[in-house]
């Protein structure tokens, strides 16, 4: 049995976490667009990016649970069974029958070490666009300096 | 009057001497065999009070014992339980992070994929435009051999400069390969770690909460 003041907190709370992700979108946060726009024409990495937002904003969801003095076993339970299907709803590679995720201390330590470890691949693309980005600048610069060698040789001749 | 003491001491002197006879003489003989019971009775007493305290310090160990036993039972029970737990607990976080290893890895493929795809597409313009060049050169510079040299030149330069940044991207491809997948076995055994701390954590906190149940508030 939850206590009607538990839950009224814990319905704030959640209200406020979706209120929070509503506001960066609406409120267009250049923390979320600035990926946004400079992925934009590579999906894989924009995936990833997504994915770490939606970890950073579940975990939001234990931290303040964490700060949440009252816990009651089955306000506990009651949250955590939240948490578990809104992990399994929002993020790939989650096993949905586990019930690890219902678990605070655990989820959050697994789900901060997934995202280090995306983003570390997105570190990953990052540099390697840089020198993609070299190598088509060469490509480029060999081509324009292909025509003046035509454009001088045909003046030549 | 004095006739009259006289005759009266004559009846009270044989009665005095007879209810001396009577009653003096019982009465010491009942003192002294009360004052014999009370020494028995004292005796006695003494007999059952270190009885009765040699009775209720045992009384007191067995209860200490049958307390001690129902810890044991309690507290052996929550272990078994609890070991139980760990096992389940512990295959369930093995499992889930199994399942986050093998979607890093998907997606280091992907990324490896998405790359490679990139560089393909970029390396086919590079060949196309190469093909057209030589075409050009072919077609512009027919009868200047100089020149043609010059430009083919040119063009094979480029292919081998695209030949040598190919190369750096496959080798620096698989220092990112090696390097994530050494990031997700880390995964594995910074998770394995944290199943171990999670693990302790709770079953430490539940055993003290079950010794303090049956310990009662103190």
């Amino acid at each position: 049995m939850i206590l009607k003041s538990e839950l009224e907190e814990l319905l704030s709370n959640l209200r406020k976490a979706r209120s929070i992700l509503v506001e960066e979108f609406v409120s267009e946060n250049p923390d979320i667009f600035t990926a946004m726009f400079k992925y934009d024409n590579d999906n894989v990495v924009m995936n990833m990016y997504i994915d770490c937002y939606f970890i950073t904003w579940l975990n939001y969801h234990l931290e303040v649970f964490s700060c949440f003095n009252a816990k009651s076993v089955s306000c506990r339970n009651w949250f955590l069974s939240c948490m578990s299907d809104l992990i399994s709803k929002y993020l790939k590679g989650v096993n949905t029958d586990s019930h690890v995720y219902k678990r605070s201390e655990f989820a959050y330590t697994l789900l901060e070490k997934k995202k280090a470890a995306i983003m570390h691949i997105i570190k990953c693309s990052d540099s390697n666009k840089l020198k993609y980005n070299k190598l088509v600048y060469a490509v480029e610069k060999d081509k324009k300096l292909f025509e003046r060698e035509i454009a001088k040789l045909k003046e030549e001749a | 009057m004095a006739i009259i003491a006289a005759i009266a001491s004559i009846f009270v002197k044989p009665l005095a001497s007879l209810a001396g006879l009577l009653f003096d003489e019982p009465r010491e003989a009942f003192a002294h065999k009360r004052e014999k019971d009370m020494q028995k009775h004292e005796a006695e007493l003494e007999v059952y009070k270190k009885t009765e305290v040699e009775r209720i310090l045992a009384e007191i160990d067995e209860a200490k014992k049958d307390r001690d036993l129902e810890r044991m039972k309690v507290f052996s029970e929550a272990v078994m339980k609890y070991k139980n737990e760990y096992a389940k607990l512990n295959m369930e976080m093995i499992s889930a992070i199994s399942n986050m290893q093998l979607d890093l890895r998907e997606r280091t493929q992907e990324y490896v994929h998405s790359q490679t795809l990139k560089y393909i597409e970029l390396q086919n313009t590079v060949l196309n435009q190469a093909t057209n060049d030589f075409k050009k050169i072919e077609n512009m510079f027919k009868k200047n051999d100089r020149a043609k040299d010059v430009l083919e030149r040119s063009v094979e330069k480029r292919l081998v400069g695209l030949l040598e940044t190919t190369e750096t991207f496959i080798r620096d491809l698989s220092s990112d390969v090696i390097r994530l997948n050494k990031c997700s076995d880390e995964f594995i055994f910074n998770g394995s770690k944290t199943i171990d701390e999670v693990l302790r954590g709770r079953i430490s906190t539940i055993q003290y909460n079950d010794v303090k149940q049956i310990d009662g508030p103190k």
